[in-house]
């Protein structure tokens, strides 16, 4: 799977790629939501992922396309407009995942260095693309530990946890950055 | 002029007081072990070292710290990392780089070294924790007590005066432990000084050469081994080493 063309793809290009097109998505109106998808079908056909297997494993995600599908259905009551919005924030996330699966953490380092982006920003990229996995499996313990006392369901038991967990790392990252010397730009 | 000195200090986050009146010194070289039991404010102790409380941790305190001669409060953060390292319970908590190595130059950068310098320094820390073969893997990837080791040398890297671990054996199996406290212990004959928190006073007495019990706020006890014989240990709630009970 790690031999793809995208896998091997120098980061110094994807990014600027993986940019482009999340500005152009954002900037793009709703009704190109399709023509998105359609883009993006190809692209995880080249890099040798499954599409329907990374939404099914990150369908947690899919939650916040039902919130908005929901949101503008209500606002607006037109069907079609609230596929296409629901639509649009899967083809941001199917893009996100798509950039992460294919690019490695030093690969963006890379990258970034290579464009000279300044020290700390680069580090806050890092911090966050490496918490990306920690976050899941912080999910997986919390999920377990939910449904071992036959919760399957709540969300929110799910989640405050969760989030709990993440600003607790944060907190203790922070003081162990800042006691060997961090100091940001 | 002392290491590490508290005078008259006083700790209080809201009005829960935490450290009352601390007064204590450490001289260069020292190995000591910190006990006390949970709550009893060892964290607290230490992070008030390098100032991480009251700076990052809002808290109430009253005395001071000197460390290195400097007043902790007057100093940030940052620049006392030159005095001293502090190693964390929780190595994942405190690993972010994507290799070993980037891990433990990370705060030689910090300090703009030379290029040559840093290598140097990180080819040596890591040496010292048996871990010269592991530069480029990935500290995600490594066992607790690898990724444990990772943080030490990065400690170990800013060669400074005081090394401080705040329970590195707490998940950690005997034999881990042991093979960490050796370490330590030959980083101490090396002239290093060490203040550890632990909880395992079977492991602690043996190497350490100095103990200082914390126990309602205060120092209870600060001397040799024999804090463990003389109830001072006890009282603090602590496990009274099985070879002092004649087991």
């Amino acid at each position: 799977m790690a031999d793809s063309p995208l896998h091997k793809l120098s980061a110094v290009y994807a990014l600027p790629a993986f940019v482009l097109l999340t500005i152009s998505l954002v900037l793009f109106p709703l009704e190109y939501a399709l023509a998105f998808l359609a883009l993006l079908i190809p692209l995880y056909w080249i890099s040798h992922l499954s599409l329907f297997q990374t939404l099914s494993h990150h369908r947690f995600l899919l939650v916040f396309a039902i919130v908005a599908f929901l949101f503008r259905l209500i606002l607006t009551g037109q069907w079609p407009e609230s596929v296409l919005s629901a639509l649009y924030l899967t083809d941001l996330f199917l893009l996100s995942l798509l950039f992460w699966f294919t690019t490695t953490p030093a690969q963006l380092r890379d990258a970034l260095h290579f464009y000279r982006v300044p020290r700390s920003l680069t580090f806050m990229f890092l911090l966050a693309f490496s918490a990306l996995p920690l976050l899941q499996q912080q999910l997986q313990r919390v999920r377990i530990a939910q449904a071992s006392r036959g919760n399957t369901r709540a969300v929110f038991p799910l989640l405050l946890p969760l989030l709990h967990s993440v600003f607790d790392r944060s907190r203790k990252l922070a003081i162990s950055l800042e006691s060997r010397g961090f100091q940001p730009e | 002029m002392p290491l590490l000195s508290f005078e008259q200090f006083s700790l209080r986050f809201g009005s829960q007081l935490v450290l009352n009146e601390i007064s204590l010194s450490i001289e260069k070289g020292e190995f000591i072990g910190l006990m006390g039991g949970i709550g009893s404010g060892k964290t607290s102790f230490l992070l008030s070292i390098n100032g991480v409380i009251p700076k990052l941790v809002p808290a109430q305190t009253q005395g001071r710290v000197m460390l290195s001669g400097k007043e902790v409060s007057k100093h940030s953060v940052q620049s006392l990392s030159r005095d001293v390292a502090m190693v964390f319970q929780n190595p994942s908590d405190q690993l972010f780089s994507l290799t070993v190595e980037d891990e433990v130059a990370f705060g030689l950068r910090n300090q703009h070294l030379p290029q040559n310098v840093i290598t140097e320094r990180v080819t040596h820390a890591l040496n010292d924790v048996g871990l010269s073969a592991f530069t480029a893997r990935d500290p995600s990837s490594l066992s607790h007590g690898q990724k444990q080791k990772v943080a030490i040398a990065s400690a170990l890297a800013l060669q400074t005066p005081l090394i401080v671990l705040d329970e590195p054996t707490s998940n950690l199996d005997f034999s881990s432990s042991v093979a960490l406290y050796t370490l330590l212990e030959k980083l101490h004959a090396d002239g290093n000084s060490i203040l550890v928190v632990d909880h395992d006073t079977d492991l602690l007495s043996r190497y350490a050469k100095r103990f200082i019990v914390l126990y309602g706020q205060r120092v209870i006890a600060d001397g040799d081994p024999s804090v463990f014989i003389n109830g001072a240990a006890e009282r603090a709630g602590l496990k009274v080493p099985c070879r002092m009970r004649g087991e």
